[in-house]
């Protein structure tokens, strides 16, 4: 059987995120960044062995949504599978088929468009419909009782959790695909409207619209597609209990668990030392704090003194989110490849101006559902 | 299905699909709306096996992974201790009319008395100044139930140590 470590992301390809990229069908985002990636590898869908989407069919607007992307994806009389859910998990599905040495390569896609419908509909019908949807609990209502609880049990403040969105918002900045890309100030975002006390409009991320594309190979067929395969080296999944009343609303438990996992199996002893990079799913700004703390990057309760001790920054010695992070751009279902494709780019040095340097081990947390439900721990390292 | 972008006329085709759904919702669930609409009693399901209360009721014990039956129901109390709250101030569509609720409005995470999961719900006070973790909330019932979860209008805080 292949090891894990063997298997490798040869290349990725991103459309930019925009509000509402009106003039191209989900499909027809698909087909830019598959026929994108074909190009930059010099391939044909004939290379491709196997392909695995990620989408969500609340938001596609039918079932089986997959089917809408088929021949954009290039997966008519191929294997293919979907995962319904974040990118992230997609990713593994596609390594897992590298893995029992089914394929040699697998294209993994997702995409997204949030413009297509209410967000907080699609939000809200992820709650049971009898005892609290009609209640009206989305995405936004949940954060804001997260981050009451969070911030009351440990003292964080509303200024050390806007920091958070002004560096990721200053990140996106050196970022082409970022949607968002416009410096803000923490004042900026204290007086912002009030949208779920204690977050503001600015805590949380814009809707996006946008796809994310990425090449999977067995290891001697990436060594011959790319001279800069990013090899996989970890993986934990956890999932926490679905009923936001049945969790720790202090602590992410099911990102500690799957971040250790992970750790585990790419021997990752202390992550700060080891990870050079990270990307992750942040859904809102003190969000990002509790990350850290599940990450084992802080201590519990010191997600607030962390961000403030500028480790996280481009400049500190674990940046958070180079990419701009979820709060810059969010096609939801493809945050967590997104994720992924950013360490990629990261690992390889193709980052551009938000490469970290010398960037050799990175980690990408994609996540599903409402305030870290579902959780996907990815690690990556360069040059083997 | 777009919308428009800055005067340019776009091409639109409209339709609306209902997609009515039939569910069963069990019989803890029905015993716990019964009970909410005919007698104001607030209800959750207690594991045979550690203990646990849960609210609302569940049919199994996640740590356990033991079923509780409607046997295994038991009365909580309308008053409980808040653990969090927010609030709302945008527009949410209310499911059940699917028209606009007016904001904002408060909502609340809270124990009730005797059971062990967190507790969610809508909250009368809209000035978040005035709420605090450890206030004591109290269910405030419709008169005129129907055997939903709008049958509790919202909680209150009420003046009371625990
Ligand atoms: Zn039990």
């Amino acid at each position: 059987m292949t090891e894990i470590g063997k298997v490798a992301i040869v290349g990725v390809a991103q459309t930019k995120y925009e509000e509402d990229k009106i003039d191209q069908t989900y499909s027809e985002l698909v087909f830019e960044v598959v026929k994108k990636l074909h190009n930059d590898l010099g391939i044909t869908n004939d290379d491709v062995g196997c392909v695995i989407t990620s989408s969500n069919d609340f938001n596609d607007g039918r079932t089986i949504a997959n089917m809408a992307i088929q021949d954009a994806v290039g997966s008519v009389r191929k294997a293919e599978s979907r995962v319904s859910g974040d990118g992230a998990f997609a990713f593994m599905y596609g390594a897992m088929r590298i893995l029992s040495e089914s394929f040699d390569t697998v294209m993994v896609v997702s995409h997204c468009k949030c413009s297509e419908v209410s967000q907080y509909l699609v939000n809200n019908t992820i709650f049971d419909p009898y005892y609290q949807r009609h209640l009206g609990l989305d995405q936004i209502s949940s954060a804001g009782l997260m981050a009451n609880m969070y911030m009351n049990k440990y003292g964080v403040t509303e200024e050390q959790a806007a920091m958070v969105v002004v560096k990721n918002r200053k990140n996106a900045l050196n970022n082409p695909y970022a949607h968002l890309r416009e410096e803000i100030s923490i004042n900026d975002v204290l007086n912002s409207k009030m949208m779920a006390y204690p977050l503001k409009e600015l805590d949380f991320p814009p809707f996006s619209d946008g796809a994310v594309a990425m090449l999977l190979a067995k290891e001697d067929v990436a060594k011959k597609m790319t001279d800069t395969p990013i090899w996989f080296k970890g993986y934990g999944n956890c999932t926490d209990a679905y009923y936001l009343g049945n969790r720790n609303m202090t602590d992410l438990i099911g990102l500690e668990l799957a971040a250790k996992e992970a750790y585990r199996m790419a021997g990752v002893n202390n992550p700060r030392e080891n990870l050079d990079v990270c990307e992750v799913s942040e859904s809102f700004s003190v969000h990002e704090l509790m990350i850290y703390e599940a990450l084992g990057l802080c201590d519990k309760g010191e997600g607030g003194k962390f961000i403030e001790s500028g480790e996280t920054e481009m400049n500190g010695s674990t940046p958070v989110n180079p990419s701009g992070g979820v709060l810059s751009s969010n096609p939801t279902m493809a945050n967590g490849l997104i994720r992924v494709a950013e360490i990629a780019l990261q690992l390889q040095g193709k980052a551009d101006k938000r490469q970290v340097p010398n960037a050799k081990t990175g980690l990408a947390y994609g996540m599903n559902g409402i305030c870290s439900q579902g959780n996907c721990v990815l690690i990556f390292g360069g040059e083997n | 299905m777009s919308r428009k972008k800055s005067q340019e006329k776009i091409f639109e085709i409209k339709w609306k699909t209902d997609l009515p759904y039939r569910y069963s919702i069990g019989k803890l669930a029905v015993k716990f709306f019964e009970e909410l609409k005919e007698n104001k009693k607030i209800m959750g399901s207690k594991c045979s096996k550690c203990g646990k209360v849960h609210s609302p009721p569940r049919a199994v014990c996640a740590e356990c992974f033991i079923e509780m039956t409607v046997e295994d129901m038991v009365e909580l109390s309308p008053r409980g201790t808040l653990e969090g709250f927010t609030v709302i101030n945008y527009p949410f569509t209310d499911p059940a009319t699917g028209g606009l609720r007016p904001f904002p409005y408060g909502y609340a995470i809270f124990k009730l008395d005797g059971a062990d999961t967190y507790t969610m719900h809508f909250i009368n006070e809209t000035d978040y100044t005035k709420l605090k973790v450890g206030q004591r909330v109290e269910a405030v019932f419709k008169e005129e139930r129907e055997g939903n979860i709008g049958d509790i209008m919202y909680y209150k805080v009420i003046k009371e140590e625990k």
